[in-house]
């Protein structure tokens, strides 16, 4: 694996990680009464997550496209858990989509409503739900990842 | 210092100071309810062990991982990454989340979360350490392996619920006697 492959496989990780870190700060932050100060927190916070997962969007594919394709793949496929491919990566591919979108919705709302969100609980109580769902999709994908990797027997 | 090292030492550093903060909580919270109640001042040093521990569950995550991706790229997958232990720590460490978000909630029923938070802590540590040892002694190896996944796994499982519930009486019985004797 070459150091600009590493480095993408690497960075996906990490930003993923960091996306969930950070929506789960927001989540936590939910709970309180929004005021001036957290809806500044929440506003930067949730835009970080938002280009935390995009970034690791762009790395996931520029390593999926250039080696997991070609290389990765074709040896989880011929070894003893081919379902690591067939079942977790494609749900991954498929599932991992909603993260960013997700992610982009709560952004809009912090930065629409502002302080206003505390007078609008029903869509304050919705937005948590919203956070909590990228918390756990988020987990599930890095999870699934530790599943995939393992599959990649090299020796 | 390679990639993997740095994680590895970041990685057990955190662990030791989560575990050593969560300790600290529930000391605090028994010597701050002898009074009954938990005024401002004694509620700031609990919050403050609260964000140590916060802090040191990022780091365990963001460096567990990073163990694993300098593990795949050094070796390839391996065999920690099916490691039945491995999985019941990443189920405890989800646990601690969990809890930490209900009590933020007020969903979480105090009696359960002190409990939830220091076995959690200890659990996931002891895995961690069993994990490494199970590369250097042998017979611990050899008595892991009679085992499949599902089987290592549930008993794991069941052990750290048993744990929770005789540590959440423990801490239940110890806070009665300690309002008691006001």
């Amino acid at each position: 694996m070459s150091v600009l492959l590493q480095f993408s496989l690497i960075s996906h990780i990490f930003l993923g990680l960091l996306g969930i870190i950070l929506f789960y700060a927001v989540l936590m932050v939910l709970f309180k009464p929004i005021d001036f100060k957290r809806i500044k927190f929440l506003r930067r916070v949730s835009l970080l997550g938002l280009i935390s997962f995009l970034s690791s969007w762009i790395l996931g594919g520029y390593y999926y496209v250039v080696y997991y394709g070609n290389i990765v793949k074709p040896l989880i496929k011929k070894s003893a858990y081919p379902w690591a491919h067939s079942i977790f990566m494609e749900a991954k591919e498929h599932i991992f989509l909603f993260l960013p979108f997700a992610a982009l919705v709560a952004v809009l709302i912090f930065y629409i409503l502002g302080e206003e969100l505390e007078q609008k609980q029903a869509i304050k109580k919705t937005v948590i739900i919203l956070s909590s769902l990228i918390v756990i999709l988020g987990a599930i994908m890095a999870l699934t990842g530790i599943i995939i990797s393992g599959a990649a027997r090299l020796r | 210092m390679s990639f993997l090292s740095i994680n590895s030492i970041a990685h057990i550093i955190s662990a030791i100071i989560g575990t050593g903060a969560a300790t600290a909580e529930e000391i605090l919270y028994f010597k701050d309810i002898r009074d009954g109640k938990i005024d401002e001042a004694e509620a700031r040093h609990l919050r403050i062990t609260y964000k140590i521990m916060h802090w040191s569950l990022i780091i365990l995550v963001l460096t567990g991982f990073g163990i694993l991706a300098g593990v795949r790229i050094k070796y390839g997958g391996t065999k920690t990454f099916y490691s039945p232990v491995l999985w019941a720590k990443y189920t405890i460490v989800l646990v601690l989340l969990a809890n930490a978000v209900l009590i933020a909630a007020r969903k979480m029923p105090m009696k359960w979360a002190g409990s939830l938070s220091l076995t959690s802590w200890y659990a996931a540590f002891a895995l961690g350490r069993i994990t490494e040892k199970t590369r250097e002694i042998k017979w611990l190896a050899d008595f892991l392996s009679k085992f499949n996944f599902v089987e290592l796994y549930l008993i794991t499982m069941v052990c750290y619920i048993l744990a929770v519930a005789i540590v959440a009486i423990i801490l239940n019985y110890l806070k009665k006697i300690i309002i008691k004797k006001q």
